[in-house]
């Protein structure tokens, strides 16, 4: 009997976080800031998009106090994030990471896994 | 560990983004029709209108095809903003200038979409996408010929009038 433990496979982690699949759920699981939050797929990548599209340079150039704190409500969760200019660019990098090793693995299947013998 | 990825989508993220832009091209083709189907309306050019109340929707029925095949195939399709649609132009010509313009534009722009199906492999995108090629070659046809009405009956007089009257018989039947 599989356990919980062998459906969840870590796709990338820096050292503020992690992202997971989960291979049962077709879902993944963000690690970031100390909470673990699930997402569906379209959810998760929008979630990427939605960091992707924060002007740092904007954020960074900006004198008022408020502008260095970005409020990010995704869909499909209900974690609300809260984050600085620094995590903003951790987390980028970690969903940007688990990105790369998504393609990397769809690559993997298609070169390894799906060819015809 | 199971590719989650394609097993949910088969567009690449590039194609998904290119797609999308032309779906808000062809938003914007459809405004900008129905903008030149009401001036037309204004001016007393009934069949002009007519033709662009009808190009409109064909513009719109372009974008929903696109639209459909990209959540169709697990992307995600967002839904366009229009903005900075011309209201008012100068005259019958230069509507029908702009809008041959317009299908020109959009020509390159399906062309450009087509030529990065084939960079990443794509190939159900690049078949997908050729009846929209198709569709140009009678798009820009029939504009080519209304501004050749302007040519052959010139715009003095009661030019304009059997411009607009002939609008409708313009038809492309080399399909």
């Amino acid at each position: 009997m599989e356990t919980t433990q062998t459906y969840l496979k870590e796709i990338f982690a820096t050292d503020q976080g992690a992202v997971y699949q989960c291979d049962k759920e077709g879902n993944f699981l963000l690690d970031f800031a100390g909470q673990t939050s699930a997402f569906k797929f379209p959810c998760f990548f929008a979630l990427r998009k939605r960091i992707n599209q924060i002007d740092l340079a904007k954020m960074i150039s900006n004198p008022d106090t408020s502008s260095d704190i970005e409020i990010i409500c995704p869909c499909g969760s209900n974690r609300v994030f809260v984050l600085n200019t620094m995590e903003i660019i951790q987390l980028k990098d970690l969903l940007n990471g688990a990105k790369v090793m998504m393609e990397l693995n769809s690559i993997l299947f298609e070169r390894l896994y799906r060819v015809a013998v | 560990m199971r590719d989650i990825v394609r097993q949910k989508t088969s567009l690449t993220e590039e194609i998904e983004i290119i797609l999308n832009e032309q779906i808000k091209l062809e938003a914007k083709a459809s405004a900008l029709y129905l903008a030149m189907a009401s001036w037309c309306d204004q001016h007393g050019f009934l069949y002009s209108s007519e033709f662009f109340y009808k190009q409109s929707g064909e513009e719109r029925e372009h974008m929903l095809k696109i639209f459909k095949y990209v959540n169709d195939v697990g992307g995600k399709a967002f839904s366009p903003e229009v903005a900075g649609i011309p209201q008012d132009f100068d005259s019958l010509k230069s509507v029908f200038v702009g809008g041959l313009e317009q299908e020109i534009a959009n020509t390159q722009a399906l062309n450009r979409v087509v030529d990065l199906c084939y960079k990443v492999k794509d190939y159900t995108t690049a078949h997908f996408m050729q009846w929209f090629l198709k569709e140009q070659i009678e798009e820009e046809f029939i504009f080519r010929r209304a501004l050749e009405l302007f040519e052959v009956i010139g715009e003095e007089g009661v030019g304009t009038y059997m411009i607009d009257k002939k609008i409708p018989d313009i038809k492309y039947t080399h399909e």
